[in-house]
């Protein structure tokens, strides 16, 4: 975990606090995180160490989190419109997302975390949770259809 | 492909990273005697049975002012009850506290069916506390220093003493229903009210206005 912090955050004592508040994120919310498969924990891990030191990093920029409002005309994209992709065109394409989509898609349909979970998993705004969701099903469909 | 599909795409294109990234990333690193002393405080203290109920300061707070309304309410039992319906709620009124119970209990949920929470936007606010039983939910918002506590309990097991000592009931209309409104000798706004099927309670120093606009947002969400 701190190898990781320390890619992003370059500085060895936020790296130890990211450390620290990713080891506080998991704890507080164990009984979820404890029925998690094995096969899934280090992506779990991975996701979460990462969006941390993200934080960290933005926090030291004061970056804010980002807010902006979904156009009013955007439909949300239902699962079932991957139900006619080809299986292997789907994985080489979901591994072209960037990183924060992958998570939070990661986060949601694999782990199963609520927004609400995600939220608090990653101190990031419920609303936004759902938003980046959005976005990364959004993307995920715009590459897929540029891809045919 | 059904979601399940979907979330097996998801962990085929995306585990062999993740594997590769944390091995990419093992290290050597020594962690300071700081850091260590910060997770062997975390560590120790979590350990603690009481530790979600005091692990923030307005918590502490909470189980001072909550032992501190026992120790008073008891001293008060030779009493006289003054006998008061709000609502449809029966209220019990002593010099110092008061006994709230629903008047209607009967075809109403044995235990939590369907849940209710508040709708108000609580982005800025940490849930500090969160409580489920088959009878009760309870739930703590919390920033800075104001906090906004929310239950929700069957009728059938919801009978509470709270502290109402110097307070003035007052009957707000929630959403078209009679709900009891006081403040506490602590200035915390209270709102108690029966929807017919649960009984739903919100406590908060957020200020009386603000409170009522939380309480016309709670709705059933499932």
């Amino acid at each position: 975990m701190y190898g990781i912090a320390y890619s992003i955050l370059h500085n060895v004592h936020d790296a130890e606090d990211a450390v620290q508040q990713a080891f506080l994120n998991i704890a507080n919310n164990f009984k979820k995180v404890h029925n998690i498969p094995c096969q899934e924990l280090p992506a779990f891990i991975v996701i979460i160490i990462r969006s941390t030191s993200i934080n960290i990093y933005n926090k030291n920029k004061h970056i804010s989190e980002f807010t902006t409002e979904l156009p009013e005309e955007d439909i949300p994209v239902e699962v079932d419109f991957f139900e006619n992709i080809d299986y292997e065109q789907l994985i080489t394409t979901i591994s072209k997302l960037p990183d924060s989509y992958k998570d939070i898609l990661f986060l949601h349909y694999v782990n199963g975390f609520s927004c609400k979970e995600i939220s608090k998993l990653l101190d990031i705004k419920v609303e936004n949770v759902w938003k980046r969701i959005e976005r990364a099903k959004k993307s995920l469909k715009k590459l897929l259809e540029e891809g045919e | 492909m059904n979601k399940n599909n979907f979330k097996n795409a998801l962990f085929d294109a995306m585990s062999s990273e993740y594997d590769e990234i944390l091995s990419e990333s093992e290290n050597e690193h020594k962690f300071s005697s700081e850091f260590n002393k910060k997770m062997k405080k975390l560590i120790k203290r979590r350990r603690k049975p009481y530790y979600m109920l005091v692990n923030t300061f307005s918590k502490r707070i909470a189980c001072v002012l909550i032992t501190v309304a026992i120790v008073s309410s008891a001293t008060v039992l030779s009493v006289d009850a003054a006998r008061n319906a709000v609502a449809d709620l029966f209220v019990e009124l002593h010099e110092k506290f008061s006994v709230i119970q629903p008047e209607n209990k009967t075809d109403t949920p044995e235990t939590i069916e369907d849940i209710y929470e508040i709708t108000y936007d609580l982005s800025e606010y940490e849930i500090s506390y969160e409580n489920y039983t088959n009878y009760k939910r309870n739930i703590i918002y919390s920033k800075d220093n104001i906090t906004i506590n929310f239950e929700q309990s069957t009728k059938k097991t919801f009978n509470e003493n709270i502290n109402t000592e110097g307070a003035n009931i007052l009957e707000i209309d929630i959403n078209g229903y009679e709900a009891m409104y006081f403040q506490d000798n602590h200035n915390y706004d209270c709102l108690i009210w029966d929807n017919g099927d649960y009984i739903i309670k919100l406590h908060s120093n957020i200020g009386e206005n603000a409170l009522i606009d939380i309480a016309k947002s709670v709705q059933k969400v499932e």
